[in-house]
């Protein structure tokens, strides 16, 4: 099992190492960067929504909160990319300290009620601040990354084999960070105040404090996501904090299995792919696509992660009980 | 000086008064009993002192402290472990998980070295570990160490309760029914359990309904009607007390 796991590790590696080299059309290697976009915006939520278990509807407003971070730092201030790109989480991250600061201490719909309504503000910032934001029209011609590496000189990341390997390395990190911190004592902390507030509480876990630091490290993760996003379009607009994204995150996490890593990253992929090949039926893309969600909740209750999760464990009581029986 | 204090404790729930300038107190090495017939107040009591309710008037104090309206987890810190009468543990996670996080908090929070596991993090959790396990020993539930807590039997999960409380080595153990709904057997473990600790240095305050319990363990039982302490004293001298007949009987 232990041999299987390396293996699988391995051949993974490979396999997305070599995409770009496979994949031959453009369209497609574009809906591979798009879903390895939504795979670090997705995990972000669930660390809100999943680990957290409280409904956030600010979520999009992170998102364009690292995206014009960045863009207005290089376009406006010549900040280096890297520089600009590496504002854009701690940016998002001081901002939902501040929002949760008040909205942390509120009740669970109350607390959507205001992270709805901040989500809505922010959208009118970017299009009333015309003369930093350009306003509805968006900041056209964000210039692609340029990264300065010391002795070798500057990648210049163009193609969209540049953006993939970019966005990869990304998705590794992120998916990283976030297992170390669920399976760290702050993740058990974090599950514990889900499970049952008042014993938390009862056995020193300072919940208030907890929710700030899982609120605000999903947001560092929406950050990135929007600059990355903002820097591979070209473009920042008010679009970027739509309420639409709530929608497709609330998919993306419910659908793959909110509280799985696996599961969030399955769902990210699926219903990134899944939208854009229903294109070939364009009379019929929008019904299918609302018979899969509705299918895949009645089916699988738990998610893409939770069923894969739960054929597993069959499989392995299975296993043992043979093993006991002989 | 006591080790847990009530003064002139006193809560409201819209107009109806729980507690009613409630003078309470539990020493060092106490087992002491509190009593009284259902709704007197005795979980209030629990509540107010623990900071899980808002308190209306007078005070607690903890080692001298003033420590009335304080934050849950901080008196939790301080070191005031308690029990709930409907069990309350973590039914997702598994029995040592159930064990570590009651102690994870008083090792000091240290958010980044948790998250990147430093050397000093994983000590900690080694000794964790290593007090979970004779905990668990303690009370008969090594074998069930990586089941989820949910997997258990109502009695043991009663007996983890019971043992995650003594995970932080706390000043004080408040127990919210450790005997309600479990079979005579296990009722019997429970209380050899509490002596067993209360030798060991323990300090018990517990809530109770099943009065040979109360009586058989308690050095000094407190009984709290309609919110007011009524009797104070030992086990003998409540038995006899008129006050406390009549509370229970009726006149």
């Amino acid at each position: 099992m232990r041999i299987g796991g390396v293996m699988a590790l391995i051949g993974g590696g490979v396999l997305l190492a070599a995409m770009p080299y496979c994949v031959t059309s453009s369209y497609v290697m574009h809906i591979i960067i798009l879903s390895g976009i939504y795979v670090i915006f997705a995990l972000s939520y669930d660390i809100v929504v999943g680990y957290l278990g409280m409904l956030s509807l600010a979520h999009p407003a992170f998102y364009g909160i690292g995206a014009y971070t960045s863009v207005l730092l290089v376009m406006k201030l010549n900040v280096p990319f890297l520089l600009a790109f590496a504002a854009a989480g701690p940016m998002a991250l001081i901002v939902a300290l501040c929002v949760g600061y008040p909205a942390l201490r509120l009740s669970y719909h109350s607390f959507a009620i205001v992270t709805l309504a901040f989500t809505l503000i922010t959208k009118i910032v970017w299009i009333n601040w015309e003369s930093l934001t350009n306003g509805p029209m968006g900041i056209p011609g964000v210039p692609r990354p340029k990264i300065a590496v010391p002795f070798l000189g500057t990648i210049n990341i163009a193609t969209s084999t540049g953006y993939y390997y970019f966005v990869l390395v990304l998705v590794v990190l992120t998916c990283l960070f976030i297992y170390l911190l669920i399976n760290s004592r702050v993740g058990r902390a974090l599950l514990s105040i889900r499970e049952n507030e008042v014993l938390a509480e009862t056995l020193g876990v300072n919940a208030f404090k907890y929710r700030m630091i899982a609120f605000g490290i999903g947001a560092f993760f929406a950050g990135i996501a929007g600059s990355f996003t903002a820097h591979y379009i070209t473009f920042v607009g008010p679009e970027f904090t739509d309420f639409y994204y709530i929608t497709m995150l609330l998919i993306m996490v419910i659908l793959g299995g909110s509280g799985t890593i696996h599961g969030v990253i399955l769902g990210a992929i699926v219903f990134t792919f899944l939208p854009e090949y229903l294109r070939i039926t364009p009379e019929f893309r929008d019904v299918i696509y609302g018979c899969v969600l509705l299918l895949t909740v009645i089916f699988m209750p738990g998610g893409i992660g939770g069923k894969i999760s739960q054929v597993l464990e069959r499989k392995r009581a299975r296993t043992d009980g043979a093993a006991g029986n002989s | 000086m006591a080790l847990l204090e009530t003064v002139e404790l006193t809560k409201n729930f819209f107009g109806l008064t729980a507690l009613d300038r409630v003078n309470f107190h539990v020493d060092r090495g106490e087992i002491v009993g509190l009593i009284g017939p259902n709704g007197s107040g005795k979980t209030t009591l629990f509540n107010c002192a623990t900071g899980v309710l808002p308190v209306s008037g007078g005070k607690v104090q903890f080692k001298g402290e003033d420590i009335t309206n304080h934050k849950t987890h901080e008196i939790a810190l301080k070191g005031v472990s308690r029990t709930f009468q409907i069990i309350r543990i973590f039914p997702k996670m598994t029995v040592m998980e159930n064990m570590l996080l009651a102690i994870q908090q008083h090792q000091g929070e240290r958010i980044i070295s948790s998250i990147v596991r430093s050397p000093h993090v994983r000590r900690l959790e080694q000794h964790a570990r290593d007090r979970a396990s004779d905990l668990l020993d303690f009370v008969g539930l090594t074998h069930l160490g990586g089941s989820l807590a949910a997997h258990l039997s109502y009695g043991q999960q009663k007996l983890l309760e019971f043992i995650m409380a003594f995970m932080p080595n706390p000043e004080i153990v408040l127990l919210d029914e450790p005997a309600a709904a479990v079979n005579p057997t296990m009722i019997r473990k429970m209380m050899d359990h509490i002596v067993q600790l209360n030798k060991r240095g323990y300090t018990f305050c517990i809530v109770e309904h099943n009065m040979d319990v109360v009586m058989e363990l308690c050095h000094r039982v407190v009984v709290l009607n309609y919110g007011e302490k009524i009797a104070d004293g030992k086990p003998d001298e409540i038995r006899r007390n008129h006050d406390v007949i009549e509370a229970y009987f009726g006149r």
